[in-house]
């Protein structure tokens, strides 16, 4: 698929979350800003407190209420006659976080899968009973049609009946490869192991067909092992029921397999963006060139993995300039720590927020005078 | 060079007393957030004050004195005769005796036409402060001149006798009693529970299937069934002594449970392991590690405890089975309200209800705020 | 499950036992029998056969025996159903405790059914509306009802009726009602008078049950599976009670069990004696001050008993609920 005729499905627009906390004010979420197209996968990338999951939660408008949103979040909603055309244009940031727009595009539209596998289902309920739960809020079923000789394709829909629900639960569990399903629909979450709990908590995501499934970290609780069978389903699956995926994670091995385009977070601000190729062949921020430095390959023999120097600052104690700066290896004194470098395409199709690339000086007078002195002393 | 040494021992000496102040000092510093904890201090002090040290002194008549008013209603301070006009210091009416002949009761009324001026810091009845100082100083009272003049502020009982004193010296028994049993319970709880979790083995079977037999008894009616056995013969400072004892006896289980979970947990810290391989007998570690490592566990459920150790000797007391006159506690002092003609015609012995209601209240409110300041995990 | 009920059961049929014995113990330790008062006082009156009754019962209870022999006569005879003799009335104890007990245990239900339904729901809007106006006044009220006993209150109760209101609260039944055979408007008299102690008794139960509610409930919505919950599209209504409640509830039953039902008809005896009413509170302490043994120690078996069915059936209860203790 050509970036042209890329379908837009969620935009987000200079996203910002702030939480008001006693001891003062955390921009959790610092300007991001991108896209997911429709079937294919959004990685997001970044320390753990980057602000990867907050972005996550403010898609689903699930920011808890001290939390302040601000730019613009668009669910582009499509017909389901099949025709393709956009006939809705919701702005998510903009929803009641409790109203009936919100709950039916969350869980509907939208599903989401959690860190934790082991306290994600409700430990009273059996597998079933979730899913179910899920396919009576979303799924209806097509009644047979009236006035079908009008040449309308008028259909009635139905919400689905326990049994049809059930048959549901027990199919979509035989999707995610859970043995014995018809059986297993009944267990309780105790009674699965952390791979087929995360399983069915995909299942249940995915029982109502939703066209954006958010993962947060979704194998990062898992054995090596399950967690490849767990990205091989999420790929199978994607595939055949034609739906985006945000994948978030700190591993770049997950998400080299996975990602078709990814996103660099560091402190809450989005730092480099590009498809995974260039990401991986040519990255532009030093951050992700650390991050990258980081990763052991097989066949290399280095003395010492390369780290990144230094400790992630306090929220509320943020350097000055460039966030970065104090750990960059690329750190240019008088510049990084004075100068806040902007977002800009440095490549084409590759955005980067870095003093490296000249696109990213600000055009406000002091900056570019920083930029020039600079030069001079040179 | 030695005085580098010297100068480095000094300054290690300070370091050491700031961290093991530093426990206690957090724990200060968090309970006077808490206003609540420091209203329920400042009331418990008040308490004590007037009631458990000076009571001979805070009330204004002995609490065995008998007067000639029977079962007279409180004569309270008035600051306004019937004329309207104001006083600054406060005055009481005299009281007139009534005799209804259809009921055949006595009841008294104000005798708005003579009234007795209160004074501070009176002289009156010789008692000894703190059972050694002679004084006959009271804080409030009558002129004593005026021998015909009374102050009730509370009202009398079927003898005469000054409520609000004897509630004062009621307080007294009724505020040692909870803080006795409660020691006494501290010590059984702790020491058995403490036995049980570093000796295990037959220790703790023997002592886990008491506190288990223990719970399985509701509290009230066995401390009643106790208290009932007592034989009514006996001196009252030896009831009272056994009602202390009976009132931890049947509730240490829980505590001892919690101490031995604790105890568990802490036998295996490495201070604890480091002592034995010193070879620090049981007993040392015992008393040197691990109960000082309960001790906050302990302060909070003890503070918690007291009310309701109050609560039940008053009940014990109230239904006649346990503290009897003449010893003077709110118990026996709420016997008085037992009758429905009682509450009728002489309702001013509830006086006693709100005397208990604050204390329990206020030794909640202290429990709570240590509790919440004790927690190192707490916000 | 089924060994587990066996060994549950089997395990309060000991405990009761052992209860039963040193009930016994401690009822027949004050010096002298009532037996002995009682004679001499038929005797002062000059009343030979009654007197001669009275040694038919010593023999028969084995009052000139040891402790163990009197035990184990009392106790046997217990489990056929015959609980002895009531000295003081001079008839089955039995028969006196009937009535009284089923109007205990009706009271109690009541007054355990006035603290969950005032309870749940105010500790639940506290937990949703976290430091709100509401939240902070059912705390500071919850606060002053811990505090509470049930016998002060219903003081306090009776001199509201009494004395500013004058209305008639002792009792649980109307003057006409008192003896007369049942009928519904005797229940609905029963029923009519029954609110008072319940609520009474409820005060103290309702403040403890709301703050433990407020408290699991805040620590449920921290849970993970409440915010997979909402993401599921599910209403807040529907988060708090079908998935945040119903976890946060399980703990509470468990108190219901061991703690709340017989705290309460343990508790209960105190408001029943000040209330005066008809249950068997009073009729224990009545035992209680005139060392009528055998109604006393069966008054404190049967409260043990009702306190060990309570206990198991909490883990019935337990069990069908909550699935991670069924598999145990």
């Amino acid at each position: 698929m050509t970036k042209e005729t890329r379908d837009p499905l969620v935009t987000v627009k200079n996203l910002h979350v702030d939480f008001d906390v006693r001891d003062g004010i955390v921009h959790a979420v610092d300007g991001a800003s991108f896209n997911i197209y429709r079937g294919q996968t959004l990685g997001i990338i970044g320390e753990s407190g980057c602000g990867k999951s907050i972005t996550a939660k403010a898609i689903m408008n699930m920011i808890p209420k001290q939390g302040k949103v601000t730019g613009e979040i668009t669910f582009y909603e499509k017909s389901e006659e099949g025709s393709g055309e956009i006939i809705n244009e919701i702005r998510l940031d903009q929803t009641d976080p409790d109203g009936e727009v919100i709950r039916k595009i969350r869980g509907g539209h939208i599903a989401m899968i959690f860190q934790e596998p082991m306290s994600s289902m409700t430990p009273v309920y059996t597998a079933g009973f979730h899913i179910i739960e899920a396919v009576h809020l979303h799924r209806f079923m097509s009644a047979e049609k009236i006035g079908g000789q009008m040449g309308k394709n008028i259909q009635k829909k139905r919400p689905v009946t326990e049994a049809e629900a059930r048959e549901i639960a027990i199919e979509m569990l035989r999707r995610v490869g859970i043995p014995n399903a018809e059986k297993r629909v009944d267990s309780y979450p105790h009674e699965l192991s952390g791979g087929q709990r995360q399983r069915v908590m995909i299942a249940i995501a995915l029982s109502t067909y939703p066209d954006l499934l958010i993962a947060d970290e979704p194998t990062t609780a898992l054995d090596v092992s399950i967690e490849a069978q767990i990205l091989d389903l999420m790929r199978e699956l994607q595939e055949t029921q034609d739906m985006a995926i945000m994948f978030i994670t700190h591993n770049l091995g997950v998400i080299a397999e996975i990602a078709d385009e990814i996103v660099v977070m560091y402190m809450g601000k989005e730092v480099e963006r590009s498809d995974t190729i260039a990401i991986f062949e040519n990255p532009k921020h030093p951050y992700t060139k650390a991050l990258l430095g980081s990763i052991p390959e097989i066949g290399e023999k280095k003395d010492k993995l390369e780290t990144i120097e230094g400790m992630v600052p306090s929220p509320f104690n943020l350097p000055s300039g460039c966030v970065f700066h104090p750990r960059c290896p690329s750190f240019m004194p008088g510049k990084c720590d004075c100068v806040y470098p902007e977002y800009a395409e440095v490549a084409d199709g590759h955005w980067a927020r870095c003093l490296l690339y000249d696109g990213c000086w600000p055009e406000t007078t002091e900056a570019q005078a920083v930029k020039n002195q600079a030069v001079a002393a040179d | 060079m030695s005085e580098e040494i010297q100068n480095s021992n000094v300054k290690q000496k300070n370091d050491k007393n700031k961290v093991s102040q530093s426990y206690w000092s957090l724990v200060w510093w968090k309970f006077r957030k808490n206003k609540l904890a420091v209203v329920g201090a400042i009331i418990l002090a008040f308490y004590y004050i007037t009631c458990v040290f000076f009571a001979e002194f805070f009330a204004p008549y002995p609490k065995d004195l008998e007067s000639d008013y029977l079962e007279a209603r409180p004569t309270y301070f008035q600051f306004r005769d019937s004329e309207g006009n104001w006083f600054l210091r406060p005055f009481v009416y005299a009281l007139d005796e009534q005799i209804d002949m259809a009921t055949r009761t006595r009841t008294y009324v104000y005798n708005t036409t003579v009234k007795y001026p209160i004074y501070f810091f009176v002289k009156g009845e010789p008692y000894k402060l703190l059972g050694f100082i002679p004084a006959e100083t009271h804080f409030f009272g009558t002129d004593p001149e005026t021998p015909d003049a009374k102050v009730f502020l509370m009202g009398t009982d079927r003898l005469g006798r000054d409520q609000f004193s004897r509630l004062l010296y009621g307080g007294r028994i009724s505020l040692f009693i909870g803080l006795f049993s409660v020691i006494v319970f501290l010590f059984i709880g702790v020491s058995l529970g403490a036995a049980s979790g570093y000796y295990g083995g037959a220790t703790d079977i023997i002592v886990m299937r008491i506190t288990e037999f223990l719970s399985a008894f509701p509290q009230e009616p066995l401390f009643l069934a106790l208290g009932a056995a007592v034989p009514v013969t006996w001196p009252s400072p030896r009831v009272f002594f056994m009602v202390t004892i009976l009132l931890a006896l049947i509730q240490w289980g829980g505590l001892a449970r919690q101490v031995r979970g604790l105890v568990l947990s802490g036998r295996e810290e490495q201070y604890v392991l480091a002592a034995q391989s010193f070879g620090a007998s049981d007993r040392r570690i015992i008393f040197k590690h691990l109960i000082p490592a309960t001790m906050s566990h302990v302060i909070v459920i003890a503070t918690l405890k007291i009310p309701g150790m109050i609560l039940l000797e008053t009940a014990l007391s109230f239904l006649g089975l346990g503290l009897v006159p003449p010893t003077v506690s709110w118990g026996t002092l709420l016997q008085n309200a037992n009758t429905v003609r009682a509450i009728r015609f002489a309702p001013w012995y509830l006086f006693v209800i709100p005397f208990i209601l604050f204390s329990i209240m206020a030794y909640n409110m202290l429990g709570d705020g240590l509790r919440d300041a004790m927690d190192p995990y707490s916000k | 499950m089924g060994a587990f009920i066996i060994r549950r059961v089997f395990y309060a049929i000991i405990m009761l036992f052992v209860v039963s014995f040193v009930s016994f113990v401690i009822i027949s330790l004050p010096a002298g029998d009532f037996l002995d008062q009682k004679i001499a006082e038929l005797e002062a009156r000059g009343d030979r056969s009654a007197s001669q009754r009275v040694d038919d019962y010593r023999e028969r209870y084995g009052l000139d025996q040891p402790l163990l022999t009197q035990y184990w006569l009392w106790i046997s005879n217990f489990v056929q159903g015959d609980f002895g003799l009531s000295f003081e009335y001079d008839r089955p104890v039995r028969e006196l405790i009937g009535q009284r007990l089923t109007l205990s245990i009706l009271l109690s239900l009541t007054t355990l059914t006035f603290t969950w339904a005032i309870a749940i729901p105010l500790g639940v809007y506290s937990a949703v509306n976290q430091y709100s106006l509401g939240d902070q006044i059912i705390t500071t009220i919850a606060f002053i009802g811990i505090g509470i006993p049930g016998f002060l209150l219903a003081l306090i109760v009776l001199y509201v009726a009494i004395v500013i209101l004058n209305q008639d609260v002792v009792g649980l039944f109307s003057q006409q009602f008192k003896d007369a055979p049942w009928s519904l408007a005797k229940v609905w008299d029963l029923m009519k008078h029954l609110w008072v102690p319940a609520l009474i008794g409820a005060v103290t139960g309702t403040a403890g049950t709301i703050r433990i509610m407020r408290g699991n409930l805040l620590d449920t919505f921290g849970q993970a599976f409440i915010e997979s919950a909402r993401a599921r599209g599910l209403k807040q209504r529907t988060v708090v009670w079908r998935h945040a409640v119903r976890m946060a509830i399980t703990p509470l039953i468990i108190i219901l069990g061991t703690e709340a039902f017989p705290g309460i008809l343990a508790g209960n005896i105190l408001v029943e004696v000040v209330l005066g009413l008809p249950t068997i509170g009073p009729l224990y302490i009545q035992a209680l001050t005139t060392q009528d043994m055998y109604m006393a120690g069966t008054v404190l078996v049967l409260i043990v008993f009702l306190l060990l069915v309570g206990n198991l059936v909490t883990d019935l209860v337990l069990a069908w609920i909550d699935p991670r203790v069924r598999l145990e």
